[in-house]
């Protein structure tokens, strides 16, 4: 399997911010329009998966990675999500329990 | 003041085994040996070649019994007492933390979520030994990485001012911050106890 791979310190941002851009810097908002979503509709075209690195940041807001992770599944739905998006954090292992919920609670599909 | 802690609740479980170890030697020796109370007046004696031996092999096993306690109590003690100092050490960083990110008006939202990542990593790798050790239930231990989570959740999601990157704490969000730090205070309690008790 192919892998479309992000890192969000390397091409996004070492300090990720609020939820929305009208809250501040680097927002998770920001992030989705400009990284995220691009790369899901070319994984989608492609076949291809998405691995999505959060290390190398000084810490995420619960926020940003719910408008993130959160918006594709509302965008694209969970399903969909879970089945193309890999969560990369050897730092903060704990967070792909998070971003699992986020995407969840969009719909009640598990993994 | 004397207080039992674990190392004197163990001393004194050591004295009382001996203690019963003993006192059923004598009765066993005194039985073995022949001691029959007819009444107080008169009292048979009968001797019993067995009955010193038995007496011996009795405080031996005492010993042993106190012995063999004693070495599987204290196998994991350095263990135990090292991941206890660090939920200690923990504690006292996150409420020295969260007092600083509770006492301002106003604070960096990058300010909020590299501390929490600090915390939030360093009570995961408790946890994960804690885990390793068996020394607690993964429930207890658990419900303390969400409500870290829940802490960042209040400080970077629910507070509803977030302007310029800079995070505004009202009095009502910063009351439940402190109601969860304290929830923490108990979780860690309960975790120490646990592993006492191991």
């Amino acid at each position: 399997m192919e892998y479309i791979n992000i890192s969000v310190a390397n091409q996004f941002s070492k300090t990720p911010g609020p939820r929305l851009i009208k809250e501040g810097e680097f927002s998770g908002e920001l992030f989705f329009n400009t990284i995220l979503d691009q790369a899901f509709s070319e994984a989608l075209q492609s076949g291809k998966k998405i691995k999505v690195d959060l290390d190398g940041t000084a810490g995420y807001g619960t926020s940003f990675l719910e408008q993130t992770f959160g918006g594709l599944a509302r965008k694209y739905s969970a399903k969909k999500v879970l089945e193309l998006i890999e969560i990369k954090s050897d730092e903060e292992d704990y967070l792909k329990k998070d971003i699992n919920e986020y995407i969840n609670a969009e719909n009640d599909v598990q993994i | 003041m004397n207080i039992l802690t674990p190392k004197t609740m163990f001393k004194f479980s050591k004295i009382s085994i001996l203690a019963i170890g003993l006192s059923f030697g004598f009765v066993t020796g005194l039985y073995l040996m022949g001691f029959i109370f007819t009444n107080f007046d008169n009292v048979q004696l009968q001797f019993d070649v067995l009955g010193p031996f038995s007496l011996l092999i009795t405080i031996f096993v005492a010993f042993y019994v106190t012995d063999k306690l004693n070495k599987s109590n204290e196998k994991t003690r350095i263990e135990k007492n090292l991941i206890i100092d660090d939920l200690k050490n923990f504690k006292i960083d996150l409420l020295k933390n969260i007092k600083f990110l509770c006492g301002k008006d106003e604070i960096k939202f990058i300010e909020v979520t590299s501390r929490l990542k600090s915390l939030r990593m360093r009570i995961n790798s408790i946890i994960k030994l804690i885990n390793v050790y068996d020394f607690c239930g993964d429930s207890v231990c658990s419900q303390i990485d969400k409500i870290i989570r829940d802490i960042n959740d209040i400080f970077t999601d629910k507070v509803g001012t977030i302007v310029d990157g800079r995070i505004t704490l009202d009095d009502i969000n910063r009351e439940k911050i402190n109601i969860l730090v304290s929830n923490v205070e108990i979780k860690i309690f309960e975790i120490i106890v646990d592993i006492n008790r191991k």
